[in-house]
């Protein structure tokens, strides 16, 4: 039976001549440093910036409203959604991006590194959490009030009145409903992006951890 | 800059090499994971300071990013992918029968395990170890003899 002392002679003896299959050049390293990187930091800025952009496509889509629909009550609603939705977002994204900037390199000890990219990550999700849910209410109450008013604006719903207690107690209904629902969807989603990745780094920190509680 | 870290890394390039194997089952998820680390020691390389050791470096930026990576997950659904895998199996076949039974044992390890037993393999102290772990000297030390006893018995299922 193999002994672990074994083991050692095994690996000098022999990776050697394994790994040394696999060297490559200097010209194929150097190409190596224009390729993107698949950590989860990058990944998790690619994904920030995917939604920033989608963000503007959509301030974009309601910014166009107006050159379809030449009313003045059309331009001033767009105008109203364009500026309450675009500040709070905007404050959103800023706080994302700034937490993003503080995450590090990892040129710590596995430990230190560990501990460090979870409560950075844990705090990104939480601002990602949380503040998608704030914002919910924020834009499903202006998406409800908006889709009415407009309707109202074109010549529909022409006894409806959009700013009747009864009509905001119903698009603010709507709007909780929106949270309410999206509170377990926002929660599968940043499971499904990180929330396993996470839970795999924790696990790995609690072994590292583990001297402290044997 | 970049010439010096290409040359650095041409040099050193066994250290990454040894890493993947360790970690990695396949040559794709290897040359993944090859050219992750080439990136991010990249990035590091400007903090770099000469006096610290090259190979401690290196070990400790390679680990971490390894651990702390998102891997692709390899689900087998259809019979190319099988039969993909049955190849790269052939291809091992000209490693080593020990060598071979030595990862196959080491897959069944955890990350933090994986990094213990290759610094330990490369005959590393327990000291040096733990700086690149950041667990105490002492620490490795128990967790080493609990890796030994682990690979112990893998290694007698394989054999």
């Amino acid at each position: 039976m193999i002994e672990l002392e074994d083991l050692k002679n095994i690996w000098s003896n022999k990776i050697e001549n394994d790994i040394g299959q696999q060297a490559i050049e200097q010209e194929k390293i150097r190409a190596l440093l224009n390729k993107k990187s698949t950590n989860i930091i990058d990944h998790v800025r690619k994904n920030l910036l995917i939604e920033i952009i989608m963000f503007f496509v959509c301030l974009l889509l309601i910014a166009c409203v107006p050159i379809y629909f030449h009313y003045k009550e059309v331009t001033i609603l767009c105008v109203i959604v364009i500026m309450v939705v675009f500040v709070p977002y905007l404050i959103y994204y800023i706080k994302k991006y700034n937490e993003l900037k503080k995450f590090f390199s990892y040129n710590q000890d596995i430990k230190s590194s560990l501990q460090l990219l979870i409560t950075q990550l844990e705090k990104y999700l939480s601002i990602y959490f949380w503040g998608s849910l704030l914002l919910t209410p924020i834009s499903g109450f202006l998406s409800g009030f908006a889709v009415l008013y407009e309707m109202k604006a074109l010549g529909f719903l022409l006894y409806f009145d959009v700013f009747s207690s009864a009509t905001l107690s119903m698009i603010l209904s709507f709007a909780l409903l929106l949270t309410l629902l999206s509170y377990p969807i926002m929660k599968w989603y940043i499971r499904k992006l990180y929330g396993q990745h996470l839970e795999k780094l924790k696990d790995c920190l609690k072994e590292l951890n583990a001297d402290f509680t044997d | 800059m970049e010439q010096q870290f290409v040359q650095t890394i041409n040099q050193h390039q066994g250290i990454l090499h040894k890493v993947c194997r360790i970690y990695c089952n396949n040559v794709t998820e290897r040359e993944d994971l090859f050219q992750e680390m080439v990136l991010q020691l990249w990035k590091a390389f400007p903090s770099f300071r000469s006096e610290a050791k090259i190979s401690t470096w290196m070990y400790r930026i390679a680990l971490n990013t390894a651990i702390s990576g998102l891997r692709k997950k390899k689900i087998l659904t259809t019979e190319l992918e099988k039969v993909s895998f049955q190849l790269e199996d052939k291809k091992e076949v000209s490693i080593d029968e020990d060598l071979q039974h030595l990862y196959k044992a080491i897959e069944h390890l955890s990350d933090v395990e994986k990094s213990i037993v290759l610094l330990y393999l490369e005959d590393k102290a327990y000291e040096e170890i733990a700086e690149i772990t950041g667990i105490t000297a002492n620490y490795v030390a128990v967790k080493m003899s609990r890796i030994k006893e682990k690979l112990k018995t893998l290694i007698k299922v394989y054999q």
